[in-house]
């Protein structure tokens, strides 16, 4: 069973904000979709999950189309970052309201992991979601994602707001329900030093392409940062791929990406040190100089 | 689809206190311009305050509901296609229970009032389509072009309003007498053909406005 999508392109007044994106979602994996403010990450997972037409391209689950089918929507659940604000029909809603209504709507909702999650977060279901706070709203999105039990979950955001006691209870309650049930979860994040450990695959979006998707390990240990004098820095990684150039009066610093069967120029005089997603991800999206 | 059917019977029940509220608040109001308190008085009033607070709850309710619960369920993993149906189902509900109260209380006080209501039914069910078939449209562009929909629902519930307001006006000083009301029913007992053709064209140009969007339509919660 997996999730397929294929040259995905969805356009907004001429705009294409998203290029010809093609995935394959395994069953039983966790998912980092990370990119920075405006790659398409809400749109993707929307269209992923049918909650917005796609302009051209396929979402398949397990061979079937998404599209308008409720065998495959009931396999999938995303859950939202909610935007309670006047002009939101939500902001009038409780949160009990709309915890009730999600569990009419998943077959699988376990009501007593529901019940255990508004005790844990210390979330009062009787409050209107206009007068809660970004965090608490978090915490709905969060509930309704766990509780759906759904094969496949997406979290749009789910830490947005949250404060570190709420967002390291969500890593610990993600990872003892993926350990505990299998699903996949799709978590779009910016927090991402925080969820790496997480995260079995990341999947990197940019001005609506995919740059990268696979293994967050293998993503990690392509990447590593080299520094030292800027000539010896400049001839270690000749011919290699340069991204995230810092100078410092002689001194530079660079990451590199090798690929397969590609090394660094240990014989110079550089220092060449590991580098973490967050790093990987900011040398691969950041402001960038190419060599 | 079950779901979906428990989803909106659920949502009809709930809509279903905004009309019998300002149905509630039109007979207290008819209370005080009331010469006595006996059936009759009860049907010649009450069916005509429930058909007045139906007609504005199904225009704020349709928009409320449009703009809010359809996107709603859509993001809850439910196909557009049983939203659509689902919608619909709601609406007619609406429609039936409140005919089917007026039929009771009509039943409950035979007298000439209620044989003239019953027989008005037909006339009601289609006043009622055409008007849910207008807010579902108004809910329709309200939730696509916001301003223009804010518009109208500023003008229609203006209206609205303004047809509530004066209905409880004109009971509180008297008025809605049995011989008014069946004055009022008697024109509606007959059903004129270019009335039914009316309320099934604003049916069928709902219906199919609705599905144009609700294909295109993007979640925003």
């Amino acid at each position: 069973m997996s999730l397929i999508c294929e040259n995905i392109v969805k356009t907004y007044s001429g705009k294409e904000v998203l290029q010809d994106v093609s995935l394959e979602l395994q069953p039983g994996k966790i998912y980092g979709l990370i990119g920075r403010n405006g790659a398409g990450k809400t749109t993707l997972l929307s269209i992923l999950t049918a909650q917005n037409p796609a302009t051209r391209g396929s979402v398949t689950l397990d061979g079937a189309p998404v599209w308008e089918n409720r065998r495959s929507l009931e396999k999938l659940c995303f859950s939202r970052e909610l935007n309670a604000n006047a002009e939101s029909g939500l902001a009038a809603m409780k949160a009990k309201e709309y915890l009730r209504i999600a569990s009419t709507y998943y077959e699988g909702w376990d009501k007593a992991l529901e019940e255990r999650l508004v005790q844990l977060f210390e979330l009062n279901t009787k409050k209107k979601m206009g007068k809660m706070s970004k965090g608490m709203l978090s915490m709905v999105t969060i509930i309704v994602a766990l509780c759906s039990k759904a094969p496949y979950t997406f979290l749009d955001e789910p830490v947005a707001g949250l404060d570190v006691v709420a967002r390291e209870q969500f890593y610990k309650l993600l990872l003892e329900e993926y350990t505990e049930s299998g699903r996949t979860f799709v978590v779009s994040t910016h927090i991402i030093e925080e969820a790496a450990d997480l995260l079995e695959e990341v999947i990197i979006l940019h001005h609506g392409k995919v740059l990268l998707s696979g293994e967050t390990q293998s993503f990690v240990d392509s990447a590593c940062h080299v520094s030292g004098k800027a000539e010896e820095v400049d001839a270690a990684v000749a011919g290699l791929e340069v991204r995230h150039v810092e100078t410092m009066g002689r001194s530079k610093g660079v990451t590199v990406f090798l690929e397969p069967g590609q090394k660094i120029d240990e014989s110079r005089d550089v220092s060449v040190q590991p580098v973490s997603l967050q790093r990987a991800f900011m040398a691969l999206c950041g402001e960038e100089e190419r060599k | 689809m079950k779901r979906n059917l428990k989803f909106w019977t659920r949502h009809t029940w709930e809509s279903m206190g905004v009309e019998l509220g300002a149905t509630a608040l039109l007979a207290v109001l008819a209370l005080f311009g009331a010469d006595g308190l006996d059936w009759s008085f009860f049907a010649s009033t009450v069916p005509l305050f429930l058909c007045i607070s139906a007609m504005f709850g199904i225009v704020m309710i349709n928009s409320g509901s449009q703009s809010l619960y359809v996107p709603l369920l859509i993001s809850l993993g439910e196909t557009r296609r049983n939203v659509f149906w689902g919608f619909h189902y709601f609406r007619a509900l609406v429609i039936a229970v409140t005919l089917a109260l007026c039929a009771l209380i009509w039943l409950a006080a035979p007298g000439e009032v209620s044989t003239a209501g019953l027989r008005s039914l037909p006339t009601l069910l289609c006043v009622l389509a055409a008007v849910s078939a207008l807010g579902s449209i108004m809910g329709t562009i309200f939730t696509r072009w916001r301003w223009a929909g804010m518009i109208l629902i500023i003008i229609i519930c203006g209206g609205g309003g303004g047809m509530l307001g004066a209905t409880g006006a004109i009971a509180a000083n008297g008025g809605f007498s049995q011989a008014d009301t069946l004055m009022l029913v008697s024109y509606l007992m007959k059903t004129p053909w270019w009335l039914a053709a009316a309320a099934m064209a604003a049916v069928a140009l709902d219906a199919a406005f609705q599905w144009v969007l609700l294909r295109k339509q993007e979640v925003r919660l």
